[in-house]
């Protein structure tokens, strides 16, 4: 199982302090939520870990092996964080199709079996430019699930997904656990997490600031 | 690149060598080489301008290039790669093809122009080997300053530096001028890179002109010291 660990972990940008002092173990087989208002560090603390910024001090260590160190990111993780979006001029099977020859582990019904996970057409040809928001976060959850990774990291992964969408993506989340992956989802509240987190933390200015351990 | 954007290039390329014939009369008869030869430094405005075109187009073309790739969609594509580097490095490398096949090709329809135009002319039927000296010069030139460009999209916005590279290869351009028709600090010239794809410009007899190789060699070291930079600066900087 997947651990990782945050010692110490701090981050200041700008003069600004946008992680404080955190310090959490993480394991596999389970889903954890953070949830904070805005700008309280969740997504930062996500990006922190897929590697994406480089701490001010402290560590994550992910199964031993320091972040930055020994690796420049974790190996086997799938994201979804804000920024981030999908090629626009091609369908929804297209792009995760060019998405899988990078590390090419996946075959063609992998990428067709995450497609009819999160309910999107398999036979669609509409061009990912043409998806309404909530179609483009399905096609996200689709992007981080279909390569089976070991670690997942949803910056609310049900935003502007209708309410039939949600249970989908839930429903998708409890299988990837039960795979054995580890998962950590953000929201802005704590009753969006409370049905499927097994631990939940609230941040605030950077830190941790309330756990359910 | 799509075949659309592919299809502006050859109709801007095209449209740059029919200018150049157009306003500069006098070089029509030298057609071979009125790409390469850039801009005299007493031409009128309006030369330089057409001149400018082609980089106008090349740096519009790069913008964003290397940026796109350390956020939004870049993002899915780097945790998968496992590597900041090896990314960029694929990057810069498609962009060097890129701006070199283009300017390639900006080079060959100047031939065939020429070859339509006046043949016997043009300087590379007598001087094959100068023509691929300066016209290797004028392709790597073209590439560092597009490779300054998307260096600087490392520390600033896409569209600051777009505005700071165009500024910089109007203000060589236009130092440049000055410097040759003065005759002094000629070896400022170095630093105006612009100037080097321009060949006949800084290459007349009269006005001591850069040497080939001394050009490829600060070209060859502004390379080097870009792809260690950048390369540094993937490696620490934060992917928002």
């Amino acid at each position: 199982m997947t651990k990782i660990r945050i010692s110490s972990l701090n981050k200041r940008m700008k003069k600004k302090t946008l992680l404080h002092d955190i310090n959490y173990e993480f394991c596999g087989g389970k889903i954890y939520g953070l949830y904070g208002r805005n700008g309280s560090g969740k997504t930062m603390l996500l990006r922190a870990i897929a590697g994406l910024i480089m701490p001010s001090s402290g560590e994550i260590s992910i199964d031993g092996k320091i972040l930055h160190q020994d690796m420049s990111f974790p190996s086997n993780i799938s994201v979804i964080i804000e920024n981030t979006s999908l090629l626009h001029q091609y369908d929804a099977y297209t792009n995760l199709k060019i998405l899988s020859k990078i590390k090419n582990i996946t075959t063609d019904e992998d990428i067709k079996l995450a497609l009819k996970r999160v309910g999107l057409d398999l036979d669609s040809k509409m061009k990912v430019g043409k998806f309404s928001l909530g179609m483009k976060q399905r096609l996200s959850v689709a992007q981080a699930i279909f390569e089976k990774p070991d670690i997942l990291l949803l910056d609310e992964p049900t935003n502007a997904i209708d309410e039939e969408g949600v249970i989908q993506v839930y429903q998708i989340l409890k299988e990837e656990k039960e795979r054995g992956a580890l998962i950590i989802l953000t929201s802005h509240h704590k009753h969006d997490l409370e049905a499927l987190a097994d631990e939940y933390m609230k941040m605030d200015n950077g830190g941790i600031v309330l756990d359910s351990k | 690149m799509t075949k659309r954007i592919f299809l502006t290039m050859l109709l801007v390329i095209t449209l740059q060598i029919l200018l150049f014939n157009y306003f500069d009369g006098s070089k029509a008869d030298l057609t071979g080489f009125m790409i390469v030869s850039g801009v005299l430094f007493n031409s009128k405005l309006v030369i330089f301008g057409t001149w400018y075109i082609f980089f106008s187009m090349l740096s519009f073309l790069s913008l964003g290039y290397l940026r796109q790739y350390i956020s939004g969609y870049g993002i899915y594509l780097m945790i998968r790669e496992k590597s900041r580097v090896k990314l960029g490095i694929s990057r810069i490398m498609k962009l060097m093809i890129l701006i070199s096949g283009l300017s390639l090709i900006q080079l060959l329809f100047s031939i065939v122009f020429a070859y339509i135009n006046n043949v016997d002319q043009a300087f590379f039927y007598h001087d094959f080997q100068s023509f691929i000296c300066i016209a290797g010069l004028y392709i790597m030139s073209n590439f560092v300053l597009i490779f300054i460009q998307m260096a600087l999209e490392l520390h600033f916005t896409e569209e600051v530096s777009l505005l700071v590279i165009n500024i910089y290869v109007l203000f060589s351009v236009t130092l440049g001028g000055v410097l040759l028709s003065v005759q002094k600090l000629m070896w400022i010239l170095y630093f105006l890179i612009p100037n080097f794809g321009m060949y006949v410009r800084v290459d007349l007899p009269e006005s001591g002109g850069l040497s080939p190789v001394i050009a490829y060699i600060v070209l060859t070291i502004i390379t080097i010291i870009l792809s260690v930079l950048s390369f540094i600066r993937l490696k620490k900087m934060d992917l928002t």
